[in-house]
C-alpha cells in the first residue's frame, strides 16, 4: 500500500513537472513522416519532405512548449497530412519517372522497329533491284537467243534453199546423165552389146569387128566404133573402166592370153587417145578362160572372141 | 501613415482582441476553399480515399464557418488548417492515382508495342 501510494505520487509529480505524453495526432504525424522518408519522396521530392519535416518540427516544438493543447494537435494533424502529401508527391514523381522511362522505351522500341523496317525495306529494295537485273539479263539473253534463233533459221532456210537448189541441180544432172546414158546406151547398142552386171556396165564388142584374125591392131572401122564408144563413155561419166580381152579356145592358151592382153591394150590406148582418163582405165588379158558360148561351133567361137569394157559408173 | 492614424489602428486591434480574441481567419477560409476547389479539379471526387478527405475538408470548412459565426475564430482557424491539409492531401492522392494510371498505361503501351513488333 505504501508502495502504491508512492508510485501514484511519483506519476503525479512527473505529470506536474510537464512531461506530458505525446498526443495521438503527433504520434501519427511522426509515423507518417517516417513512412514518407522511407519512400521515393526522400530522393525525388526532398523539398516537399522537408516542408513536412518543418511542420512536424513545429508541432514537436509546440508540444514541448505547450503540451497537448489544441494548437499542438492541429499542428501535428497538419504535419501528418503534409507528410502524407509529401509521400504522395514522391509517388507521383516516381510514377512520372516510370511514365517517362516507358516513353523512352517506347521511343527506343519504335526506333528499333523503324530501323528494322528500314533495313527490311532496304533489303526488299535490293532484292527487287537484283530481281530486276536478273529479269533484264534474262530478257536480254532471250532477245539474243531469239536473234540467234532467227539467224539460225535464216541460215537453215538458206541452207535448205541451197540444198534444194543443189538437189535440183543434182536431179537435173542426174536426168541429164540418164539422158546421156540412154543416148550413149542407144549409141553403144548399135555397135556393141550392153548389159548391167554386178561388176558394172559391161560393153561387149565382138573381136571380129575390132581385129583381123590373130592380130591385135585395130581395124580402121573398129577405130570409128571405138571413137563412138569413147564419146558415149565421156558423156555418161565413169569412175573406172576395165578393158578385158577374151579369145576362143583354139591355139595355145598362153598365146591366146598374150593376144587378148595385146588387144585389150590396143583398145585401151585408143580410148585414152580419145580422151578417156588414162588413170581410170586399165587393160587385162583373160584369154579363153571365160567363154560366153561354146567353142565347138564357129558361131560360138566368134562370140567368145571379144573385148569387154567393164564400166563402173559415177 | 501619420502617428495619429497608426495609433488608431493599434487601438482598434487591441479593441478587437479585447472584445473576442483572435480576428476572423478569412484568409484561411479563402485558402482552404481554394484547396478544396483544386482537389475537386484534380479529380479527388473520383478517387475513394481522396473523396473521403475531400468530404472531410468540406465539412471542416463548414464547421469553421459555423465557428466563426459563433465568434470562435481561434477554433475556426485550427479547423481551417486541418481542412486545408485534408484538401491538399486529397489533391495529391488524386494526382498520385492519375500519375500511376498514366505510368501504367505507358508501360502497357510499351509491352503491347513490343509484343506486336515480335509477332
Amino acid at each position: 500500500m505504501r508502495h502504491t501510494t508512492l508510485a501514484a505520487f511519483t506519476l503525479l509529480a512527473t505529470l506536474g513537472c510537464g512531461t506530458t505524453l505525446a498526443p495521438k495526432e503527433l504520434l501519427d504525424a511522426r509515423d507518417a513522416y517516417d513512412r514518407a522518408a522511407k519512400g521515393p519522396a526522400a530522393k525525388l521530392t526532398p523539398a516537399q519532405l522537408d516542408t513536412a519535416k518543418q511542420a512536424l518540427d513545429k508541432a514537436e516544438a509546440s508540444f514541448k512548449e505547450d503540451g497537448d493543447e489544441d494548437g499542438t494537435k492541429t499542428m501535428a494533424y497538419v504535419a501528418m497530412r503534409k507528410a502524407q502529401a509529401a509521400a504522395a508527391q514522391g509517388e507521383i514523381a516516381a510514377a512520372a519517372q516510370r511514365r517517362d522511362q516507358a516513353a523512352r522505351d517506347l521511343q527506343a522500341a519504335q526506333q528499333s522497329d523503324a530501323d528494322k523496317a528500314k533495313k527490311s525495306l532496304a533489303k526488299t529494295k535490293a532484292e527487287l533491284a537484283e530481281e530486276k537485273r536478273r529479269l533484264e539479263a534474262e530478257r536480254k539473253q532471250a532477245e539474243a537467243d531469239r536473234k540467234q534463233s532467227q539467224a539460225e533459221i535464216a541460215k537453215k532456210d538458206q541452207e535448205v534453199h541451197k540444198t534444194k537448189q543443189q538437189l535440183e541441180e543434182e536431179q537435173k544432172k542426174r536426168l541429164d546423165a540418164e539422158k546421156r546414158l540412154s543416148a550413149a546406151m542407144a549409141s553403144l547398142a548399135e555397135i556393141a552389146k550392153v548389159k548391167e552386171e554386178k561388176r558394172g556396165v559391161v560393153i561387149t564388142i565382138s573381136g571380129e569387128v575390132l581385129f583381123a584374125s590373130g592380130k591385135h591392131e585395130l581395124l580402121p572401122i573398129a577405130q570409128n566404133k571405138l571413137d563412138d564408144v569413147a564419146k558415149a563413155l565421156k558423156d555418161q561419166g565413169y569412175k573406172a573402166i576395165l578393158v578385158e580381152g577374151h579369145t576362143d579356145s583354139r591355139g595355145s592358151a598362153k598365146k591366146n592370153e598374150e593376144l587378148s592382153l595385146q588387144r585389150a591394150n590396143a583398145v585401151r590406148s585408143h580410148l585414152v587417145s580419145r580422151g578417156i582418163a588414162s588413170e581410170k582405165i586399165k587393160a587385162t588379158g583373160i584369154g579363153p578362160s571365160r567363154p560366153i558360148a561354146t567353142n565347138d561351133t564357129a558361131e560360138g567361137r566368134a562370140n567368145n572372141r571379144r573385148v569387154e569394157l567393164v564400166v563402173t559408173p559415177e | 501613415m501619420s502617428i495619429r492614424t497608426a495609433g488608431s489602428s493599434l487601438a482598434l486591434a487591441f479593441l478587437a482582441m479585447a472584445c473576442g480574441g483572435a480576428a476572423a481567419p478569412n484568409e484561411r477560409v479563402t485558402s482552404a476553399t481554394a484547396a478544396v476547389r483544386a482537389a475537386e479539379v484534380a479529380g479527388a471526387p473520383g478517387n475513394p480515399e481522396a473523396s473521403l478527405l475531400l468530404k472531410r475538408a468540406r465539412e471542416g470548412l463548414a464547421q469553421a464557418k459555423a465557428q466563426m459565426a459563433d465568434g470562435k475564430n481561434e477554433d475556426a482557424a485550427l479547423t481551417l488548417q486541418k481542412a486545408e491539409a485534408d484538401a491538399d492531401l486529397a489533391l495529391y492522392l488524386a494526382r498520385e492515382a492519375a500519375a500511376k494510371a498514366e505510368a501504367q498505361a505507358a508501360v502497357d503501351q510499351v509491352k503491347a508495342f513490343k509484343q506486336k513488333a515480335s509477332e
